[in-house]
């Protein structure tokens, strides 16, 4: 495919994608690697500094900084990836048939997604995970809730504009039916788009999960969780910086990867040097 | 009679200040037309006179506010008709846009053989590649990808494909208009030939007078949404009368050398 | 006397993905008087278009020109950016093929003017005002007044053709290039844009290039004309005798497709009152 290999001569995508594989794995078998228990408490060994035993130190409760940090990809990166596939899949299904078929359908979707998307979207998930009550699955329904609005619009337009094309109107001439027009048509032709949007809204995603953590409402302790992590190390924030810099640092790494993968796809997408 | 519309009436939708009542603009007012068997009919006329928005109508892809569109015998906006949306098939101007820049040609070709009838993946290469044949193309064509044919060749690749359902009739959506002069004379004697062989009929939409007297055997002239002319003989198409029939005549007929 | 362009051994190269450069147009001359009309005549990737591109300095990235283009004596593929910037629409103008995508659909037509204006020193809006609506008048546009105040999608294609044209000729260029500016148009649209264009040659005295792929629009504006194969001259010579008699094999292969078209229509047509075509012609 031409596309893959555009992106794999971007040394900067390859970078990036390289880190985000290595935090995924490192989060899945976050179990199998050798780590210290992340939720072991011994008051005794707190703020220890960085050291054989603890490679990053530990935090105020004795718990090895790198274990939490591991740990907590699950819910920070992990459970991220889980609320991006199933915004994309919902809003693109809404997407496509509002795009497609045009009509009545298409009025009432679209103005359930207007409802949607006139309130702010921050306020809003708070809003939400109030009514649900603090979670992490809650915060990843909240997101979802939230956001497939704005995607099933993206999609909705770019359907549009394909459903006019000379080889979509031959299809309906010719007796296609209609899954085939949509899944071999007009969905790998948006998908491009698709992909563009969601590797630079993941960073977004990320960033969320963790802020609704660090607000207390995602996560509850002791779950390791990054913005979680935050949260605690903001109490003890002069006496053992290390600890709010691992969960900073390591947010805006995986975050900016992820923008810098969206930017690398859509370049390699561009049609005009396609 | 392998097409008959009577009385097409089609108007769109035009933006208006008043979200309530909005306003409708006519593009086709009542028009009628039938296509016989091993005919070659040519609809004739400027930019923006409907002749597109009939194309549309007359392959099912346009559904008439008033009026009924015949083809072979059955209904073909009636939702139980099969038969009649078998019997025609379509060729499009613009060739980059009509195939998926993401299939390769073979893939193109086998869409339509595809939705009719159940064949294994050798069969219907042999078939892909005996349709590229008959327009022309040699067999390496099908594992190409459309970016890497020219205007030509891509067009013989949608004639192909447009035949592969075995139609009664192939509408042709100014099919020669985007193409180089040379290039359009090769395509219309292969037209010429393919409706021989073939039994096809044509119906050929057009700006282009020249490109009509080249292929076609009787014309039709529209304008403003209506047939104002009609020639049943294309020999005899300079005794038009019309003054729009007339004027597309001059203009065309003033550019060629003494 | 010194032709008004002069272009000699003018090659256009594009650098492909692997990194080699290659050949579009090759080793291109040909001369342009004062007050004459050249005809390219060429398919689709004959180069014609590239030809017209080097010489304003358009190309695109990726493409790179070599030889000498002298306009009144100045090389215009060595000159400054600046000095062709300023050459651009006051001494050589350009109208393009599709007059829909030439305009920005979200500027009014006197904002296109009071652009161009203002590309050459000409800032106030009076004077934008004033000038529109005389250029209007000039290219035959009724209510110029209110097509001023119009936007691109509001105009049909022919009008907005003359509108290109007008904006050419806002300066009073001496060199007036126009890229296939009649292929997107309908026949009778096309007559009429002819029709103006010849009488914008014969009021405005100007010298032009006129790139086409068809035949019968070269024939009624070029006085000689060039055959463009594969990026070469083929043939070049008045337009009578290329047309009659073409020498090269490229250009004896055009004539005879366009002429067997063309021996149909005129089959059928008997007797259409060609009067008033003739005599323009």
């Amino acid at each position: 495919m031409m596309f893959l290999s555009r992106l794999a001569r971007d040394r900067t995508a390859v970078a990036c994608l390289a880190i985000v594989a290595v935090v995924i794995l490192a989060g899945i078998f976050a179990d199998v690697l050798p780590l210290n228990d992340p939720t072991k408490v011994n008051v005794l060994a707190k703020f220890r500094a960085p050291s054989a035993k603890f490679p990053l130190g530990t935090d105020h409760l004795g718990r090895c900084t790198l274990s939490r940090l591991v740990h907590g990809i699950r819910p920070t990166v992990l459970l991220s990836l889980v609320t991006m596939a199933c915004t994309l899949a919902l809003g693109t299904m809404v997407g496509l048939v509002s795009g497609y078929f045009r009509g009545t359908v298409d009025e009432l979707f679209m103005r359930t997604c207007d409802i949607l998307l006139s309130f702010p979207s921050q306020v809003m998930i708070l809003a939400v995970v109030g009514v649900l009550g603090p979670g992490m699955m809650n915060v990843v329904l909240a997101n979802i809730v939230i956001k497939w609005a704005w995607y099933a619009r993206m999609i909705r337009s770019s359907v549009i504009r394909f459903g006019d094309r000379g080889y979509v109107l031959f299809s309906k001439v010719s007796g296609a039916g209609t899954p085939f027009i949509l899944f071999r048509h007009i969905l790998p032709g948006v998908a491009s788009e698709l992909l563009v949007l969601a590797s630079l809204d993941m960073g977004w995603v990320i960033l969320n999960i963790s802020t609704l953590s660090f607000l207390g409402l995602g996560v509850q302790a002791p779950a390791p969780e990054w913005g979680a992590m935050l949260s605690e190390a903001k109490e003890v924030m002069g006496r053992a910086p290390l600890l709010m810099f691992v969960p900073g640092t390591a947010i805006m790494a995986v975050v900016s990867a992820f923008n810098l993968i969206g930017d690398s796809v859509r370049d390699a997408m561009d049609p005009k040097t396609l | 009679m392998l097409l008959q519309a009577s009385d097409i009436h089609v108007s769109f939708p035009e933006a208006s200040p008043f979200f309530l009542r909005r306003r409708r603009r006519p593009v086709l007012k009542g028009v009628s037309l039938f296509l016989r068997e091993g005919q070659c009919l040519g609809i004739v006329g400027e930019s923006g006179c409907g002749k597109s928005t009939l194309g549309r109508v007359l392959i099912g892809l346009l559904r008439p506010e008033r009026g009924r569109v015949l083809v072979c015998g059955e209904d073909l906006y009636d939702r139980r008709g099969t038969k009649a949306r078998r019997c025609g098939s379509v060729v499009f101007q613009d060739y980059t846009s009509s195939v998926n820049p993401r299939f390769r040609i073979e893939a193109v070709m086998n869409e339509p053989l595809r939705t009719l009838e159940g064949l294994g993946k050798r069969e219907l290469r042999e078939r892909a590649a005996e349709l590229l044949e008959r327009v022309g193309l040699g067999g390496e064509f099908l594992d190409r990808y459309p970016h890497q044919l020219s205007g030509g060749q891509l067009q013989r690749v949608c004639i192909a494909r447009a035949l592969a359902g075995a139609p009664r009739f192939l509408l042709l959506d100014e099919a020669v208009s985007s193409l180089d002069v040379s290039v359009q004379v090769q395509i219309m004697d292969l037209l010429a030939e393919l409706k021989e062989t073939h039994g096809l009929s044509y119906l050929f939409i057009t700006h282009d007078l020249e490109a009509v007297t080249y292929l076609c055997d009787s014309v039709l002239f529209m304008h403003d949404g209506v047939f104002v002319e009609e020639t049943g003989d294309v020999s005899r198409i300079g005794d038009v009368t019309h003054p729009f029939a007339r004027r597309l005549l001059s203009a065309v007929a003033g550019f060629d050398m003494a | 006397m010194n032709p008004l362009l002069r272009v000699r051994d003018l090659c256009v190269s594009a650098v492909g993905k692997n990194g080699r450069p290659t050949p579009l147009v090759k080793n291109v001359s040909f001369d342009v008087e004062e007050g004459m009309c050249v005809g390219i005549l060429g398919e689709s990737g004959s180069g014609k278009s590239l030809t017209c591109r080097s010489i304003v300095g358009l190309l695109g990235a990726g493409c790179s020109a070599s030889g000498e283009v002298l306009f009144q004596g100045r090389n215009l593929l060595t000159a400054r950016r600046e000095e062709l910037r300023r050459l651009r629409g006051a001494e050589i103008s350009m109208i393009l093929q599709n007059p829909m995508t030439s305009f920005d659909p979200m500027v009014t037509v006197e904002g296109h003017i009071a652009e161009t204006l203002r590309a050459h020193g000409r800032t106030s809006r009076k004077d934008a005002v004033k000038t529109g609506i005389a250029m209007l008048e000039q290219m035959r546009i009724d209510n110029a007044a209110s097509v001023l105040g119009c936007y691109p999608h509001q105009l049909s294609g022919g009008m907005l053709q003359r509108v290109m044209i007008g904006l050419a000729l806002l300066f009073g260029p001496k060199l007036l290039i126009a890229d296939e500016p009649t292929t997107a148009l309908d026949s009778v649209t096309r007559f009429e844009m002819m029709k103006e264009i010849r009488r914008v040659r014969r009021e405005c005295a100007c010298a032009m290039l006129f790139v086409s792929h068809d035949l019968g629009v070269l024939s009624s504006v070029a006085d000689t004309v060039l055959v463009m194969h594969r990026g070469e001259i083929v043939e070049k010579g008045e337009l009578r005798k290329v047309f009659l008699s073409p020498k090269s094999e490229h250009a004896r292969y055009l004539m005879e497709t366009r002429s067997s078209l063309v021996r149909r229509f005129r089959r059928a047509l008997g007797s259409v009152e060609t009067a008033d075509a003739a005599a323009s012609f």
